[in-house]
């Protein structure tokens, strides 16, 4: 059977969502491949504001650019260790991937390299007004991929 | 005329319903006068499969394409006559004037490469019908739609793939003479993840960039959606996924290519998948009457409009040659109240039924006006604006800035498709 | 090959995508409406001129529509078009003094940063207070404040950013779990911004809050003068958010001897200052105390281009290296805000605006100054503090005179609160860099921002009235 595809990144951890992955790989004795997507949009913003409203050069804003990102995946590797030790403890069957840049367009490759049949994933709380007009990353993951998806809100 | 000059004429009027009388020809074939034979012979030469038959233009500017061939048009009730120039469809104690579409001079050049066009393309109405390839995978696999001919058995073409060239040529031909103002085209079945898209993107990008036109796809659902939103952003205007049948045990029996290599569930998914993307009405699937129980079909109807996907309802033509050639064709007053619903599914959907005009293969949304009781008069000013040149410009301009709109994310140039 | 289709209904991915154009568009018929309408009692055509452009380019500010400098520019040509004034002066405007010396300081900056003087300097903050937690939060804080005496506070916070981060990993601080990380990184933050304030090197806003100064009333501040004005308000705010940090944020670490480790790793790794850290170093303090003490008789400006060239003559930096560092989006923004606040003051459209919005309320100068103090410390955490300079500082010098008080004064009462954002990412950088660090929310700079705002107007206004009377600067 195929692992359950766990989808986290920098500002997805719900310890509610990991913990559902890998009662559901338990159960079905399947294992569990976590990925973990490094969001760019926060480095970015800060980028911006720095050139922008801060009038900082280009260098220093991308080096502190690429230092938060550095850092989101230092977080991102200890992280997925974590969830190894996890794995090892539940004798559960365990693989990371990590990657760099847009959530959904990450999630959306991984889900078809690995082809995976079931995403488990953590829905951010947002305002429905919010979701509406600047539409919604897992309403877009959910209708591009065929296979189940669990979500759990934050 | 009067009605009373009509009467000293001989000249029967009784409340026409030009739907119905499309369904009679479409199902029943008509016979051709002896003295016309030979003429009528000239506007047969290229038709093939199912738009085999002759083109009339019934009043109301509905067309139709009439099956003159078969042994069943041989036997049927209505016969095409001319009399000082005009053609009548005469049966049934009535007649009513007609229109031939001729034979352009279109289907006698040959391309750069010395290709007869009529090897290549089709015109329907004001679609010129385009297919590159006649290769079709379920053919090899010995698991091809029961009701279909191979291509090559009657368009054998040197080469599996005609160039980007030769079909600009044909597109330019066709716009040129007047003869078509949109583009479709057509590949069978291929089996790779996008079934056959990518073989298409080349032609649909350069006729895009190109020509100011619509382009239409006859596809096989892809394996995965990704595809289908690539495919909207490649230039893709309209899009067809034949599920063929929607009774799932018919569909196993007569579409077994269809059913083992996609299957019908994926027919569906990929369907209200392209419905999400594509303009309202412009995503569609064939639902052929007459080779399931008209429940089937009607139940087929509603499933589709709800999700707001276009059925075209074509009427079962027992080709020549096909396992199916002795299946008896649908009675006409069986098939009327399927089109009557038809058209209430439609209506009900708030689906645009304006975009087909001009077809003589499949009644149309707004022909089957005729069979719910329904005159329909906006929607019939909407297609005829949509028929002038300005109203043409002004859907191709909204399609254009749509996929401007909606496509987000694009990683290799698509001048072609405007963006 | 990534293709991505957006599913949301066309209207609204269509309101969305021609929001801007459509809020531009209100925005400039607005003003073209406002700019030919009879003026009030009280204005000339001119000045209402004026005030249509200086609306325009207050809500472009504040919105973001287009890029702060570029709405600078768009003031200059308008200022032009509509002849408020005449083209050769709108433009001469960009010739300001004011501008050089910014320019100037940055280039200084960035050999600062590019020679890694300033990451040196910081590390040896960081060693000398590195002997217990609170000693090390308390270096971060007081590194990052002291930096922003002499650097950008931006500059200064994304500098320190790296370093910090390291530290809090070293010491295996959890994200959004960890106190100790969490009042690091807000020390970082207030550190860059309080010591942003105490002269004109920590932002932009100084130097342009002297220039309109200058411009509009012939007046001026020294570098010096500035400080001696400001620095114990800073080192008074400095004690004041130490301590909210620290009642708010428990220390709760016990080991510290990796951080320790930490930073002398990273000193060994830098290795001895390099003979173009020490000559950078060298330049830098000459230039501080030439400006200091020399700025009335050699000017700001002089001073600031002559050690830039110092710079190119030792080949302590490079053009690319400038260009690298330096944003010139600064001198657009600077040339618009000079030639707005000169434009709507010498038309008049400056007093008339001040009054009606403000001197309504002000019944005396003390009241005024409170006034603008209040508004420039709250709006600041919404909008662009060199913006706020740009807007409220020439309504408050035109209004100066019906109150008999100082424009000097207005000054102060603009430019320092304008500078003290605590609460909002979207009010300064620092800020939000301390939000990117994963250990710091909104909610922890709200609530610890909004009683720092308070006691910093506090004693701002307890300085004007007690403190500045005693180095000449009275009400």
């Amino acid at each position: 059977m195929k692992n359950i595809l766990l989808v986290l990144s920098t500002t997805r951890q719900s310890p509610k969502t990991i913990d559902a992955a890998f009662e559901k790989a338990k159960e079905e004795k399947r294992g569990v491949t976590a990925l973990f997507v490094l969001d760019s949009e926060m480095p970015e913003s800060i980028f911006e504001k720095l050139t922008d409203i801060g009038f900082t050069g280009e260098k220093p804003s991308q080096q502190l650019h690429d230092s938060i990102l550095a850092e989101y995946r230092v977080r991102g590797d200890r992280k997925l260790k974590d969830l190894g030790d996890m794995a090892r403890t539940m004798a559960v069957s365990f693989k990371t991937i990590i990657r760099e840049g847009d959530f959904t367009k990450e999630c959306l490759s991984v889900i078809g390299e690995e082809e995976a049949d079931f995403v488990i994933i953590t829905r951010k709380k947002r305002s429905s007004l919010s979701r509406f007009i600047f539409g919604s990353a897992l309403a877009e993951i959910n209708d591009k991929t065929h296979c189940k998806m669990l979500i759990i809100d934050e | 005329m009067s009605k009373k000059e009509d009467a000293e004429k001989g000249i029967i009027n009784c409340p026409f319903n030009p739907g119905y009388l499309k369904l009679l020809l479409a199902s029943h074939g008509m016979r051709i006068e002896e003295s016309i034979v030979d003429e009528i012979e000239q506007t047969l030469k290229t038709r093939r499969g199912v738009s085999g038959g002759v083109e009339l233009i019934l009043p109301g500017d509905v067309w139709v394409n009439v099956p003159t061939e078969e042994d069943f048009a041989h036997a049927s009730p209505l016969t095409l006559v001319k009399e000082k120039k005009k053609f009548y469809i005469t049966g049934y104690g009535n007649r009513i004037e007609v229109s031939i579409v001729p034979q352009p001079a279109f289907y006698e050049k040959v391309t750069s490469r010395g290709t007869p066009y009529y090897q290549i393309a089709v015109l329907h109405g004001g679609e010129v019908h385009i297919t590159p390839t006649s290769r079709c995978s379920f053919f090899e696999l010995n698991a091809n739609c029961v009701f279909c001919h191979e291509r090559e058995k009657f368009l054998p073409i040197a080469r599996e793939f005609i160039t980007v060239e030769e079909v600009l040529e044909i597109v330019e031909a066709a716009f040129n003479d007047n003869l078509a103002d949109t583009v479709e085209l057509n590949i069978g079945y291929y089996d790779s993840e996008d079934r056959g898209i990518l073989h298409l993107e080349p032609y649909i990008k350069a006729i895009k960039r190109n020509f100011d036109t619509l382009v239409s796809v006859d596809v096989q659902p892809p394996a995965t959606n990704s595809w289908i939103d690539r495919t909207y952003a490649m230039g893709v205007d309209k899009i067809s996924y034949h599920m063929e049948i929607f009774d799932k045990a018919i569909f196993k029996n007569l579409c077994p290519g269809k059913e083992k290599e996609i299957g019908w569930q994926r027919f569906a998914e990929a369907l209200q998948y392209a419905a999400g993307i594509f303009p309202s009405g412009t995503v569609s699937t064939n639902l052929i009457v007459g080779l399931e129980p008209a429940a089937s079909t009607v139940k087929g109807i509603d499933y589709l409009t709800q999700m707001g996907i276009m059925p075209i309802l074509t009427i079962f033509r027992p080709l020549k040659g096909t396992p199916l050639q002795d299946t008896p064709v649908p009675e006409v007053d069986d098939m009327a109240p399927i089109f009557g619903h038809f058209y209430n599914a439609v209506k009900k959907s708030k689906m645009n039924m304006s975009w087909s005009k001009n077809v003589s293969t499949y009644l149309t949304p707004l022909e089957s006006r005729f069979f719910a009781g329904e005159d329909a008069r906006f929607q019939v000013v909407m297609q005829n604006i949509y028929k002038t040149k300005v109203g043409g410009k002004a859907v191709r301009g909204y399609t254009g800035l749509r996929r401007r709109l909606k496509v987000k994310e694009v990683e290799d140039s698509f001048e072609s498709s405007g963006l | 090959m990534n293709v991505s289709i957006d599913r949301r209904p066309l209207w609204t991915i269509l309101l969305v995508r021609s929001f801007r154009y459509i809020a531009l568009g209100v925005l400039f018929s607005l003003t073209y409406l406002v700019a030919h309408r009879v003026p009030p009692e009280g204005l000339s055509q001119e000045g209402l001129r004026a005030a249509a452009v200086f609306g325009l380019s207050l809500v472009l500010w504040v919105t973001h529509l287009l890029p702060l400098a570029i709405t600078g520019l768009l003031a200059i040509v308008l200022i032009a078009v509509m002849e408020i004034l005449p083209a050769k002066d709108a433009y001469a405007l960009f010739g300001n003094e004011a501008i050089f010396f910014i320019l100037g300081a940055l280039i200084l900056a960035s050999a600062v940063l590019k020679t890694g003087l300033s990451g040196r300097l910081a590390l040896i903050m960081l060693t000398l207070f590195g002997s217990s937690p609170r000693y090390l939060l308390f270096g971060i804080f007081i590194s990052s404040a002291l930096l922003s005496f002499w650097m950008p506070e931006h500059a200064v916070a994304a500098m320190m950013f790296p370093i910090v981060i390291e530290i809090a990993r070293g010491l295996e601080l959890r994200p959004l779990q960890s106190s100790y990380g969490k009042a690091l990184f807000i020390a970082l933050a207030w550190g860059a911004i309080i010591g942003g304030v105490a002269t004109f090197l920590g932002g932009a806003r100084n130097p342009l809050a002297i220039a309109i100064l200058k411009e509009t009333t012939g007046k001026s501040i020294g570098f010096f003068e500035w400080m001696l004005a400001v620095v114990p308000i800073v080192v008074i705010l400095l004690c004041v958010a130490y301590a909210i940090i620290t009642f708010f944020c428990r220390i709760e670490m016990e080991s510290f001897d990796r951080a320790r480790e930490l930073i002398a790793e990273k000193k060994i790794k830098l290795g001895r200052a390099t003979l173009e850290e020490w000559m950078t170093g060298f330049i830098m303090t000459a230039t501080i105390i030439l400006w200091m003490f020399f700025s009335h008789s050699l000017g700001l400006a002089n001073i600031a281009i002559l050690s830039v060239v110092s710079l190119f003559v030792f080949k302590l930096v490079s053009w690319k290296d400038v260009e690298e560092y330096v944003n010139w989006g600064i001198i657009l923004m600077y040339g618009g805000a000079i030639c707005l606040g000169s434009a709507i003051t010498k038309s008049g459209a400056a007093f008339w605006a001040g009054n009606l919005i403000i001197g309504s309320w002000a019944s005396t100068p003390s009241a005024l100054v409170i006034i603008f103090a209040v508004l420039a410390i709250f709006l600041t955490e919404g909008v662009s503090n060199t913006a706020i300079v740009a807007i409220l500082l020439p309504l408050g010098i035109s209004i100066s005179n019906s109150y008999n008080i100082d424009p000097t004064l207005v000054t102060y009462s603009v430019a320092v609160p304008a500078g003290l954002a605590f609460m909002l990412p979207m009010g300064t950088p620092p800020t939000a860099i301390a939000l990117s660090s994963g250990y710091v929310k909104v909610r922890d700079l709200l609530l610890q921002g909004i009683i720092l705002k308070i006691l910093a107007l506090v004693i701002f206004i307890l300085m004007t009235r007690y403190y500045w009377p005693l180095i000449g600067i009275k009400i």
